[in-house]
This record gives structure tokens, C-alpha cells and sequence, in this order.
């Protein structure tokens, strides 16, 4: 007989055509849940959303857990993540006597250095886990995270990785709590100088203009005046 | 004076169209133009993060959907409403594509607020003041409370009315000052 867990991982980045965040957290989650023993099935919502949701919801609703890994957009879930929530709860509504999910996580990740930001959005999740009859665990709360690929091999960094590590580690334990209870958000940032950060991120976006053809000044258009 | 109302066609209901109606004729009362946006659910992609917008086309979304459309009709208004069914405590899909892609309105850069906590700078002088209202059958305390946080919380300027009868909005939007702001959000 096999008993051993299934989770689903659900990345949500709206990314189109370039590496995201979302998709390496997911990688890396899958590393920690496959070498405990867990079963895992990784969901790309936006190409999920754009073929068939409904095999993905299916192995949604028979996952011992669901961890929702996606970007703060304006302080909360992105629109393409609460339109599949709005449908999974949909496509669950429209079973009769569908079993519950019994666990949800999520991990969100900020651009903005302060991890507490990511507050509001955990709670989201949380109320989403609510209406589907799930017990929510907790959320990991990550800012800086425009750092994470572009720096994950940097030195300064490893602690940071070792912590999201963990935190992954610690929802693959709490899948066999019992009772299963919601536990204190763990918060996660880049090691690195708040000014330092915001400088890079400037001479960032001014490269990218650049090459795109523009000039500094160009990134302070206003064509809505 | 102009006024600019946004609202979630898909989800639509009894509620929210007398929301709506309320909406209105209080805005018409006070002599603003009113013009409408009804987003059902193909109306505006998702926002994908490409920053197009702020490195490509400054100030504009490169999704050519009706969302450059959109964002003009706000940026040119006094006042945006945006008439909400709070699912999960938080924007319908919807409305929340239309919140996603205000990106362009704001400058790439980070700055550090009064309070400690990092924001985009703003692109313009001045912005339509905001006023999000939130509606939902069965809507629990606790939704009710985070989608106020939401917004409170993180942008200054922004109004939130929950609303539970529609019949009580005109007293609670009397009590707003329909004007543009300054810019820091």
C-alpha cells in the first residue's frame, strides 16, 4: 500500500517567454518535497490557465497539499492567479460531494526589499483555503526578490537560499502534523544593502532603455497628460 | 469633471448593478461626466510582467488590449471608481487586471516612504483620487477587513467603502472629496 503524500505545486508567475522567480521557487521546492518521499506534480498556472485546467484542478483536488508560489502585483495575488483560483473553486462547486484539499502554503515573492509586504496576499490565500474547506499552514514571505536569479550563486546569498529551503522543508513536515494547525509566517530577504539594492535596480531599468533605443529621460514620458 | 467607473461585467449581479446605478446618478447629480468601463472576462489580458511598459513604451502598455484605453480614461478623470466583488477577500480577476496593469502610471524606480516602506515613484503630478467599492453576498468581516487593508495599507489615497446596501452609498460618498491628488500613491 502506498501512503505517501501528493503535493501540488502551483507557480504563477505571468511571465511570458523569460525565467521567472515563481518556476525556480517551484524547482526548488520540488528538490526538497521529492527527497522527503513526497509525490509531486508542478502546475505552470498561465499554461495551465491557456490549455486544460481541468486535469490540473483534477490533480489539485486529490493533492494532500497545494503551495502556491507567485508575485506580489500591487501588493496582492496577481489577476492571472485569482482567476484561477475564482475557476478551482468553481470547477470544485460544480462536483458533487468533492473531496477537500486538506493543506495549503504559499510562498510569494516581493521585488520590494521588506518581506512584510507580502502580508495581505498570504492572507488571500488563506481565505481562499477557507472557501474550498482547506486548512491553511502558512506563508513564506519573500522580499528582494528580484535578486534571487540574477544572484543566486553570489556568496552573500547562500543563507538566504538555505532559508527558503527550509521553509519548504518545513511545510513537507507539517504535511504529516497532526493536528494540522496554521503556524507563523516565516518572512525571507536578500542579504544585501537596502541603497545598494535600489541602485541597481535603477541602472537596471535605464540599461534596459537604453536598449531599447531610448534615453533616460524617456522612462518619464507622460503620454496621459 | 469627469468621473471614470470601472466595474466586473462577468460577475455581475442585482447587487452591483444597482451599485452601479447608484454610482451614477450620484456622480450625474453633481454634474460629472460619467464614462463606463464593464469588463467581462476576455476585456483586458493579465498583466505579464515584461515591463514593457516602463522600458519599451514609458507610460504605456504594450498588451494591445483596451487597457491603453483605459488607463487614459483614468488618468483623465478627477475621480475612478472601481466597483469591486471581493473574492477571497481581495479583487475579482477582473478588476484586478485593470488594478495589475496601473503599472505604466508609475515610475520603475524604488523610494523609500515616510513610513519605512518602498514604493514606485509617481509618474505624474497628479492622479484621479481612487474609490474602491467592495461588495459580496455573504461577504464575512474578515474579507471585508483584508480588502480594505489591501488598499489602505499600502496606497495612500486611495478611499474603500464596503458596501452592504447600496441604498446607504450616496451618504458615504457625499462625505469624499472628489478631487485629484497629489502623486505619491
Amino acid at each position: 500500500m502506498n501512503s505517501a503524500k501528493t503535493v501540488s505545486l502551483i507557480a504563477a508567475s505571468p511571465k511570458v517567454g523569460e525565467a521567472a522567480v515563481s518556476d525556480w521557487l517551484s524547482d526548488r521546492a520540488k528538490k526538497v518535497f521529492s527527497g522527503g518521499g513526497v509525490l509531486v506534480h508542478q502546475i505552470n498556472v498561465r499554461q495551465s490557465a491557456a490549455h486544460r485546467p481541468e486535469d490540473d484542478f483534477e490533480r489539485m483536488r486529490l493533492s494532500d497539499a497545494l503551495i502556491f508560489i507567485f508575485p506580489l502585483y500591487f501588493f496582492c495575488l496577481p489577476g492571472l492567479l485569482i482567476r484561477y483560483l475564482q475557476d478551482f473553486e468553481a470547477y470544485l462547486a460544480a462536483r458533487e460531494a468533492a473531496p477537500t484539499v486538506p493543506r495549503v502554503f504559499c510562498a510569494v515573492n516581493c521585488g520590494f526589499p521588506e518581506p512584510g509586504i507580502n502580508e495581505e496576499a498570504v492572507r488571500v490565500v488563506k481565505s481562499f483555503s477557507e472557501k474550498i474547506g482547506a486548512s491553511f499552514g502558512f506563508g513564506l514571505m519573500i522580499g528582494g526578490g528580484g535578486m534571487l536569479l540574477p544572484a543566486q550563486e553570489a556568496p552573500f546569498m547562500k543563507k538566504t537560499l538555505s532559508a527558503i529551503d527550509a521553509a519548504f522543508e518545513r511545510m513537507r513536515t507539517d504535511l504529516t502534523a497532526d493536528p494540522a494547525g496554521e503556524t507563523a509566517n516565516l518572512e525571507v530577504k536578500a542579504a544585501f544593502p537596502r541603497r545598494l539594492y535600489f541602485a541597481a535596480a535603477s541602472l537596471d531599468w535605464i540599461s534596459s532603455a537604453k536598449k531599447n533605443g531610448l534615453k533616460k529621460r524617456d522612462l518619464y514620458a507622460r503620454p496621459y497628460v | 469633471m469627469k468621473a471614470f467607473v470601472v466595474s466586473d461585467e462577468e460577475l455581475r449581479s442585482a447587487r452591483s448593478a444597482q451599485i452601479n446605478d447608484v454610482v451614477r446618478g450620484f456622480l450625474k447629480a453633481r454634474g460629472y461626466g460619467v464614462e463606463e468601463a464593464h469588463l467581462d472576462r476576455d476585456t483586458l489580458k493579465c498583466c505579464m510582467g515584461c515591463f514593457g511598459c516602463w522600458v519599451k513604451k514609458p507610460g504605456v502598455c504594450v498588451i494591445g488590449d483596451g487597457m491603453s484605453s483605459v488607463n487614459n480614461s483614468a488618468m483623465t478623470s478627477d475621480a475612478v471608481f472601481y466597483i469591486c466583488p471581493i473574492v477571497f477577500g481581495q479583487f475579482s480577476a477582473n478588476i484586478k487586471n485593470a488594478v495589475d496593469r496601473w503599472l505604466p502610471n508609475m515610475l520603475p524606480f524604488f523610494e523609500t516612504r515616510p513610513d519605512g516602506s518602498t514604493m514606485h515613484p509617481p509618474r505624474y503630478i497628479d492622479y484621479p483620487c481612487q474609490i474602491m467599492i467592495g461588495y459580496g453576498e455573504n461577504l464575512t468581516r474578515e474579507d471585508a477587513r483584508l480588502f480594505t487593508d489591501i488598499i489602505k495599507k499600502h496606497r495612500g489615497g486611495a478611499e474603500v467603502l464596503i458596501c452592504g446596501d447600496p441604498a446607504e452609498l450616496p451618504e458615504a460618498l457625499g462625505r469624499l472629496s472628489l478631487s485629484r491628488i497629489g502623486g505619491h500613491l
